[in-house]
């Protein structure tokens, strides 16, 4: 990645919005390139692998869904950052769950949209966890363990798949296990944004990491605290 | 809410009544009749005979009296109290010293004697009276009687109601499913049952199937609806996109291009809010059921609509088909939108150069409306799809609402007729806009 100029893949499959939002990410000082489907998509990031994504759902053929997770099945761990022209929950519910780190609900804020990715940007450039981990080394609380060095989640010996997304959330609620974590102090530690932003994908994202943890009726561990934020405790 | 009394109890309270006139008809009858008979049977125990045997028969009965008269009119009684006289041979009731008599006065045994035998009616008044209340009993029993046989026999005539109210009662939690058949109940066992079960299976039907429509063109709205304001939010975003770039950057040197590009954007939100319209508009029925247009006209006023919209656009107007009806019932507004939807599509989308309308005789007898291009044409196995709501074809010559031809296809609808795309003889794509024999005229 060049330290000056991010390199953006921008996937849209509607030429106006593919134009003004390659002039807009390039005038905000990002290098972008442009697909407008799936297959050109995939396509780009085998020829270079950008250093972030931006991608609508909403595409013909293969979709925004279907793009992601062969993304995510190819290793690469770009950020990537879903546009939905629909305002149902379930569209960017597909979208993240897919292995997508935030979502952007069209028309939105290009101030945002570029905040957002040099955040995601820079969380992408250095280690999610300070140190590395050392081998062996795990946070554990009630019937959850953590390998950090394998970045694996067990669950009462049950293996739990997470996206990376949802295992750094994971990862920093249990080591900061018993204490109440802002939405705000979530998108920070988790996300690296240090900015005022209007999003719920915090609370989306806690969505899918209970219902994977609980999928088998393992109590509740991630816990709401309301007007507040999340907290993790080991029992009740 | 205060019930009216069961259907049950009414037919059992039917039945007493009934019982009641009955029993009280038979029970005058029959106490009248008893007690003429009994008073018959007692007169008939009046038949004086010699005094001798008359005493000896009086003194035998201690309810007999007899009373014999010489002549002189003299009373000699025999036994008993002494009777009056009484008119000879015709029984007669007296009271004699408080007792009621039955008398009868006969000729004595000696010449001008008269003897007068009487018997006293207590006995048979009692057995008369005995008789009645046995009667009355017997009356009673059979009013009851019949108030029960009544109550059970109705009990199973209303059976098949209450079975039926039982259905109607669970009713309402079946049928909330639209996706289940429509429910039907069954009460079988009395005509009428059967027929209320009819009837209300038959209203039952007839809501499911409202109910079912009013479901199905709920979620079309609400389909509609989702990808009308997706349609909008695609401009939307490169519209603000676009201000946040003149917004920030004062001095682009690409300044007219990112403008132009915003009232694109402008223009494209605004075309599909105009084609929603248009499109909600046509949904209403065509009430009139349009009115005669000449076929010619049609043409010439789409021809001048079109080279008005698209300056550089070539129209060819060609002469209908001689076979062709010469004027069409519809509605002059909705033909002209659908034939402008079509030639703006040849434009936009087959980016035509020359546009021809023409109109051709149906096979059915009807009217074939075309509008043909010398456009890039669109692959046959869109042609179907692209005539629904925001689809748009692969061959797309720039961001549409995608609404133009479902414009068209919705017209042809109203008008109870269908489009069809096909090639053109131009090489571009056929729009045929087909209106059916009873258009035609």
């Amino acid at each position: 990645m060049s330290e000056s100029n991010p390199d953006l893949l921008v996937v849209d499959d509607d030429a106006d919005v593919r134009a003004s939002l390659e002039r807009g990410l390039r005038l905000s000082g990002f290098t972008v390139r442009s697909a407008q489907d799936g297959p050109g998509a995939l396509r780009a990031v085998h020829e270079r692998v950008p250093d972030a994504v931006v991608l609508d759902l909403g595409l013909p053929g293969m979709d925004g869904v279907a793009v992601v997770t062969a993304l995510r099945a190819m290793d690469h761990d770009v950020p990537v950052c879903v546009l939905s022209a629909r305002d149902t929950v379930d569209d960017r519910v597909v979208g993240l769950e897919a292995g997508a780190d935030d979502y952007m609900v069209k028309p939105f804020a290009l101030t945002e949209l570029v905040a957002r990715l040099r955040a995601l940007l820079r969380r992408g450039a250095r280690s999610t966890t300070p140190a590395e981990p050392a081998l062996g080394e795990t946070l554990t609380a009630g019937p959850l363990t953590v390998d950090l060095a394998r970045r694996t989640v067990h669950v009462s010996d049950r293996a739990v798949e997470l996206t990376k997304r949802e295992y750094e959330l994971l990862v920093v609620l249990a080591r900061n296990a018993e204490v109440v974590l802002t939405r705000e102090r979530l998108l920070e530690l988790v996300w690296g944004y240090d900015f005022a932003t209007d999003t719920n994908v915090v609370d989306v994202f806690v969505g899918y990491v209970r219902r994977k943890l609980e999928s088998d009726g393992t109590p509740r561990i991630v816990h709401t605290v309301r007007g507040v934020g999340f907290v993790l405790r080991a029992c009740g | 809410m205060r019930r009216s009394l069961s259907l049950r109890a009414r037919v059992a309270l039917a039945a007493a009544l009934a019982a009641t006139v009955v029993v009280v008809l038979v029970g005058v009858l029959a106490s009248v009749l008893l007690a003429r008979e009994q008073t018959e049977r007692l007169d008939r125990s009046l038949v004086p005979g010699s005094p001798a045997v008359l005493g000896s028969f009086a003194s035998t009965r201690a309810d007999l009296a007899v009373t014999l008269r010489n002549p002189a009119g003299e009373a000699r009684r025999v036994s008993g109290p002494e009777l009056p006289l009484s008119p000879i041979g015709i029984p007669t009731s007296v009271t004699v010293a408080g007792v009621g008599y039955r008398i009868r006065t006969a000729p004595g045994p000696a010449p001008g004697s008269l003897v007068t035998v009487g018997a006293t009616e207590d006995d048979t008044r009692a057995r008369v009276a005995e008789r009645q209340r046995l009667v009355a009993g017997l009356g009673v029993a059979a009013v009851a009687l019949a108030a029960g046989l009544g109550w059970v026999f109705a009990g199973r005539a209303v059976r098949p109601m209450r079975r039926l109210t039982a259905q109607a009662a669970t009713l309402d939690r079946a049928a909330t499913d639209p996706a289940a058949a429509p429910p039907t109940v069954r009460a079988d066992g009395s005509r009428e049952s059967e027929e209320l079960a009819d009837a209300l299976s038959d209203m039952l039907a007839r809501l499911h199937a409202e109910q079912e429509r009013s479901t199905a063109s709920l979620h079309a709205a609400r389909d509609f609806a989702a990808a009308a304001r997706h349609e909008l939010r695609t401009p939307l975003t490169s519209m603000r996109t676009d201000l946040e770039v003149l917004a920030a950057h004062p001095d682009l040197p690409e300044r007219d291009e990112v403008l132009a590009d915003v009232l694109r954007a402008q223009a494209r939100v605004e075309a599909t809010l105009t084609a929603l319209g248009q499109l909600a508009a046509g949904d209403l029925p065509d009430a009139a059921g349009g009115e005669a247009i000449g076929v010619a006209d049609v043409l010439r006023l789409a021809a001048e609509d079109a080279r008005r919209a698209h300056s550089r656009l070539e129209v060819v107007v060609d002469e209908p088909d001689p076979a062709t009806p010469e004027s069409v019932r519809a509605s002059p507004e909705g033909l002209r939108m659908a034939l402008a939807n079509a030639v703006v599509n040849a434009v936009r989308h087959g980016r035509a150069g020359t546009v021809r309308l023409g109109a051709h005789a149906g096979t059915d007898g009807g009217v074939v409306l075309t509008v043909d291009d010398d456009g890039s044409g669109l692959p046959a196995d869109e042609r179907e799809a692209v005539l629904g709501r925001f689809v748009r074809g692969s061959t797309a010559g720039a961001p549409g609402s995608g609404l133009g031809l479902a414009l068209v296809a919705q017209q042809a609808a109203r008008h109870g007729g269908r489009v069809a795309l096909g090639d053109a003889p131009t090489g571009g794509l056929r729009v045929s806009l087909a209106l059916g024999p009873d258009r035609a005229g």
